[in-house]
């Protein structure tokens, strides 16, 4: 196990680093020069040249990329080129924001997920079954941003119940509890539901296979409760690919978050990472690329972890 | 009073071409510590008529009808779902053929024994697993104690039929239903198996129902056997009887396509031609007509009416085989 678990954590550096050398290419081939853009056209030319130079950006390519990473082997990101602050500042703001709300995406697609998944498998082929199925399609055809609008639409202005901003806001930070996650409520389903579309389908897919297995009719042979037989015996199974699909999809969330971001107004990763396109603001880029890119690792190891933690015949 | 007592087992699937009547007719009686031998090949209805007893069968698509089916006193048709569950795994307990599918990969052999003496003998932790301990000893697994936290993985395939066989006996049930329970082992395994349940139920007075396509195996351990074919029964006999008269075309047929140690060296095993019978719309005649060896003209007019042939022997056969050449 710790044996393993060290031979994933080595490659890391190395997918990262792969990560960063493609990121830096794809930055510095896109057209746009970011002090063109930061400076706008009547600036003079000795300013433009003094920007580049304390940005390392009249360098060769190679010269630039090697000292990059030479600097963020040290912890150091460098500074944003549009904004007056340090890359890894904006990411103690951002990346927490990001989190919380891909956290509680996950939650609500779990607890919708694991319900749902489950009765389908149970009443399969049954009205219950098409109307759980039914959901699912709906959650993979109806894109987040829609989805987002229409729940703002319902719960927001009509019903008035749910806040449409304040993810990250002082004054929700201020209030109680309720205040801190009622903004989350409706970016977290709009965000969520394709996941918990696709985590629906999966246990009900594995739930069917697994309540066919000899195992089941030995449980129910036992004469155990039927609850036994579903949560003990078919539910643990279910679950071994179940939980490493949502970490996988956890991982894969903090970094798909920029349509809801910009409908909720969320200071998160994904509106910081557009606008640094936007502005070709390069080392911004770079940073948050690099630790998105980190996050879906860390989650795919997870997910690797659990799976041994949950079924007894997988020994690293 | 016997045991069990069958009358007139009928057990249907529906499904999409048509109504499989899996189970069409059977009657049988197993009295208090009998070991009954269920013979037949695949799909002659043998496990279902096990599944059916235990209330296992899923309903919907299946459907088991019976005018009665009485076990220890009560009709098990007449129980509800909850009342079957009180029956299962206490006083009527099964055996499944492959252990390493019958056990659930992801709990500790100890977790699925404490399971059932939890549920039916109500016993609390420490008790149960004191009694799971026991019941591996009786089964021969060494180190007890130490292989309660062992997951099914770790165990050999007689091993795990062993824990099934202590699992099946824990809350010592009056009727054990063991379905191909040596099929999937090795020949050396089966053997040991065999008189591991033998051994057991016979100090228990357990009443058995052994359900082989191996007449071998059945030949060692059972009392009486029942030949299945489509869905019925079409011999039942003493064991011993069955072997020197076989009096269905089926069982002959059987006996000449199992292989015999003390037979000639060379002598050919004689497999039975044609296919298993169709079960959706069964012919209204004898079922194995088709494939007979011994047919008489008598078969091709009418179903045969089960025959008494004395010493607790009959057969649905119109065939005069006599006492079978050695």
């Amino acid at each position: 196990m710790w044996h393993y678990l060290g031979r994933r954590l080595i490659q890391v550096p190395l997918v990262l680093l792969v990560v960063s050398l493609m990121t830096f290419l794809i930055t510095r081939a896109t057209p746009g020069d970011p002090v063109q853009i930061m400076l706008g056209m009547q600036t003079s030319q000795e300013a433009a040249d003094a920007m580049r130079a304390e940005f390392n950006l009249d360098r060769p390519l190679p010269e630039q990329y090697f000292l990059w990473v030479a600097k963020v082997a040290t912890g150091d990101l460098g500074r944003s080129i549009r904004l007056n602050d340090t890359v890894t500042s904006l990411l103690a703001e951002r990346f927490p924001v990001s989190l919380q709300l891909a956290l509680a995406a996950m939650l609500f697609a779990l607890a919708v997920s694991i319900p749902l998944g489950v009765l389908a498998a149970l009443r399969r082929n049954t009205w219950i079954d098409y109307l759980c199925t039914g959901y699912t399609v709906l959650g993979f055809a109806v894109p987040n941003f829609g989805l987002a609008l229409i729940l703002i639409y319902i719960f927001s202005i009509k019903l008035d119940w749910l806040p449409i901003t304040g993810i990250g806001s002082m004054e929700a930070a201020a209030g109680g509890w309720w205040s801190y996650i009622a903004p989350f409520i409706v970016p977290a389903i709009a965000l969520g539901t394709l996941q918990t579309a696709m985590l629906t389908r999966l246990l009900r897919s594995s739930m069917i296979d697994i309540l066919s297995q000899d195992y089941i009719r030995t449980a129910r042979a036992k004469g155990l409760l039927p609850a036994t037989v579903v949560i003990v015996h078919a539910l643990k199974n279910a679950m071994i690919p179940f939980v490493t699909m949502a970490t996988v999809q956890f991982g894969y969330m903090i970094g798909i978050q920029v349509t809801i971001e910009y409908i909720f107004a969320v200071p998160g990763m994904g509106s910081a990472i557009l606008n640094a396109v936007v502005t070709r603001d390069f080392p911004v880029i770079q940073g948050f690329t690099l630790v998105i890119a980190a996050f879906f690792l860390f989650a795919n190891i997870m997910a690797d972890l659990l799976y041994a933690v949950l079924d007894p015949r997988i020994r690293y | 009073m016997p045991l069990l007592a069958v009358r007139n087992l009928r057990t249907r699937f529906a499904t999409d071409r048509g109504t499989v009547r899996a189970v069409d007719g059977v009657s049988f009686d197993l009295a208090e510590g009998e070991v009954l031998g269920l013979v037949g090949e695949s799909g002659s209805g043998k496990s279902v008529t096990a599944l059916s007893i235990m209330r296992l069968v899923p309903e919907p698509p299946g459907r088991v009808t019976a005018d009665s089916m009485s076990f220890d006193g009560t009709d098990l048709l007449r129980l509800t779902e909850a009342q079957a569950r009180e029956v299962r795994g206490a006083s009527m307990a099964m055996v499944f053929q492959d252990p390493m599918r019958s056990l659930n990969p992801v709990l500790s052999i100890g977790r699925q024994l404490v399971e059932v003496l939890q549920r039916h003998q109500k016993l609390g932790r420490q008790a149960a697993r004191r009694r799971a301990i026991e019941l591996l000893e009786m089964v021969g697994i060494p180190l007890a104690d130490k292989r309660l936290a062992a997951y099914p993985h770790q165990f050999s395939g007689g091993m795990r039929q062993r824990v099934m066989i202590a699992i099946a006996l824990s809350c010592n049930p009056r009727l054990l239903i063991a379905d191909e329970a040596t099929t999937a082992l090795d020949v050396t395994i089966q053997a040991q198996i065999v008189d591991l349940v033998k051994r057991l139920t016979r100090e228990r007075g357990t009443s058995v129902i052994w359900i082989s396509h191996d007449l071998g195996v059945v030949a060692n351990l059972c009392d009486r056997v029942n030949v299945m074919y489509a869905g019925r029964i079409v011999e039942s006999a003493p064991i011993r009887d069955l072997f020197q008269r076989p009096s269905h075309g089926y069982t002959l047929g059987l006996l000449g396509s199992t292989p015999r140690i003390d037979g000639p060296a060379l002598r050919r095993l004689s497999p039975i031609d044609g296919l298993p019978p169709n079960l959706i719309d069964p012919l209204p005649l004898c079922p194995f007509l088709p494939r007979c060896r011994v047919s008489v003209a008598a078969c091709r007019e009418r179903a045969p009416d089960r025959r008494d042939l004395g010493h607790e022997h009959w057969a649905t056969c119109f065939a005069e085989l006599g006492p079978r050449a050695p």
